[in-house]
């Protein structure tokens, strides 16, 4: 008979595999969306003390470009991308066909911009886990945030910290083949998204 | 946990989400970094030189884990911090409180009735300090900004700080 411990190891491979495979078709949306190929660099998924999430992005008072989403459905939470600003130009140089340099504002049409890679990566992660469970999970329209990193999680966190003192996230970053960005792929759901039942329509044990 | 910096001869002791601290060492600021929606709330004892700061992030303990953190919740963070206060020679009726944040950073997720928790925030804090017969001597609160708290125990200043803002003295 399985113990826990076995039981959640095996369950957190599950979660692994299944939030990999999001990520994938989160940066292949990407792809098709500015016709360049994007790769990931880097997917670390773990767990951590709500506390301490201002520091992934620098500390509480580091500005950064925030692409926000929460999810709803089947289970709830929120997806951040969060970018320090000369990597939020980068992309918007990329999104929008420019030179390298070119982006160096947050206008209404980078906002745009921005808020459509968003609903893109968002939209492509989500499915693909959704697809995996067997489940909905709907994407709210994106949001574009350019404040400091403490100000734009209070959102997310007060949330998660009303149910518990750990956050479950998802770190990743991606790139070009000639441009590094830098930045956070984010997702932190709520406690309800590790209780979804690990259907075999795809999260195969 | 909180974060200490050293500058000079003072140490700058950060206050993160849902923590308290209390201080009557001259040599410290304490400081509240990247309040969105929640609220820093500075108390200050002008005769005993005794500070304490809270960053507040929910209005109500009814959720649970307040025994545990108690100042993360608007109704259980004043008494805490009062009590801890107390401990070093600070009276009640000589607080000094001053409160920032509860800006509604987000307005535009339609079905998020949550996102109001800036507001929530807000009212809950303002009950607690009433029902603690506190009296509040100034509030910079709302907008769609993050902001920064600074007080220094020295002397009491409490000083804020809007995203991008200058820093000015509350």
């Amino acid at each position: 008979m399985e113990n826990n411990v076995t039981k959640e190891f095996n369950s957190m491979l599950i979660w692994d595999q299944l939030i990999r495979r999001g990520m994938a078709n989160a940066i292949f949306g990407l792809s098709q969306m500015v016709g360049r190929e994007f790769q990931i660099n880097s997917i670390n998924i773990r767990q951590i003390s709500a506390v301490d999430m201002p520091e992934l992005l620098g500390g509480p008072e580091c500005m950064v470009v925030g692409i926000y989403i929460t999810f709803s459905g089947a289970s709830s939470g929120h997806i951040l991308l969060a970018h320090q600003p000369e990597f939020a130009y980068t992309i918007l140089d990329l999104l929008i066909g420019s030179p390298r340099g070119t982006g160096k504002s947050l206008d209404e049409m980078s906002q745009s911009a921005l808020g459509e890679m968003g609903n893109v990566t968002g939209t492509f992660f989500l499915n693909a886990v959704a697809d995996a469970l067997g489940v909905t999970l709907n994407p709210s329209p994106p949001v574009v945030l350019y404040d400091m990193a403490g100000a734009i999680l209070d959102i997310a966190l007060a949330e998660i910290l009303a149910e518990r003192d750990d956050v479950f996230i998802v770190e990743s970053s991606f790139g070009v083949s000639d441009r590094t960005i830098q930045g956070k792929f984010l997702i932190m759901p709520n406690a309800s998204f590790l209780q979804l039942p690990l259907a075999p329509s795809g999260a195969k044990r | 946990m909180t974060a200490c910096q050293d500058v000079g001869q003072q140490t700058t002791i950060m206050v993160g989400l849902g923590e308290m601290h209390v201080s009557n060492d001259p040599n410290t600021v304490l400081s509240c970094l990247g309040l969105g929606s929640c609220i820093g709330i500075s108390a200050y004892d002008p005769v005993a030189k005794v500070g304490a700061m809270v960053h507040v992030v929910l209005p109500h303990s009814s959720n649970a884990g307040s025994e545990k953190s108690p100042a993360r919740y608007a109704d259980t963070a004043l008494p805490a911090m009062l009590r801890e206060m107390e401990k070093y020679g600070a009276s009640r009726s000589r607080l000094i409180i001053k409160i920032a944040g509860g800006a509604r950073i987000i307005d535009t997720i339609p079905g998020k009735s949550a996102l109001d928790i800036g507001e929530r925030n807000i009212e809950a804090v303002m009950t607690a300090i009433e029902q603690n017969r506190l009296e509040l001597k100034a509030a910079d609160l709302r907008g769609k900004m993050g902001r920064s708290m600074w007080l220094y125990i020295a002397t009491g200043v409490t000083r804020v700080r809007t995203t991008a803002g200058p820093v000015v003295e509350l």
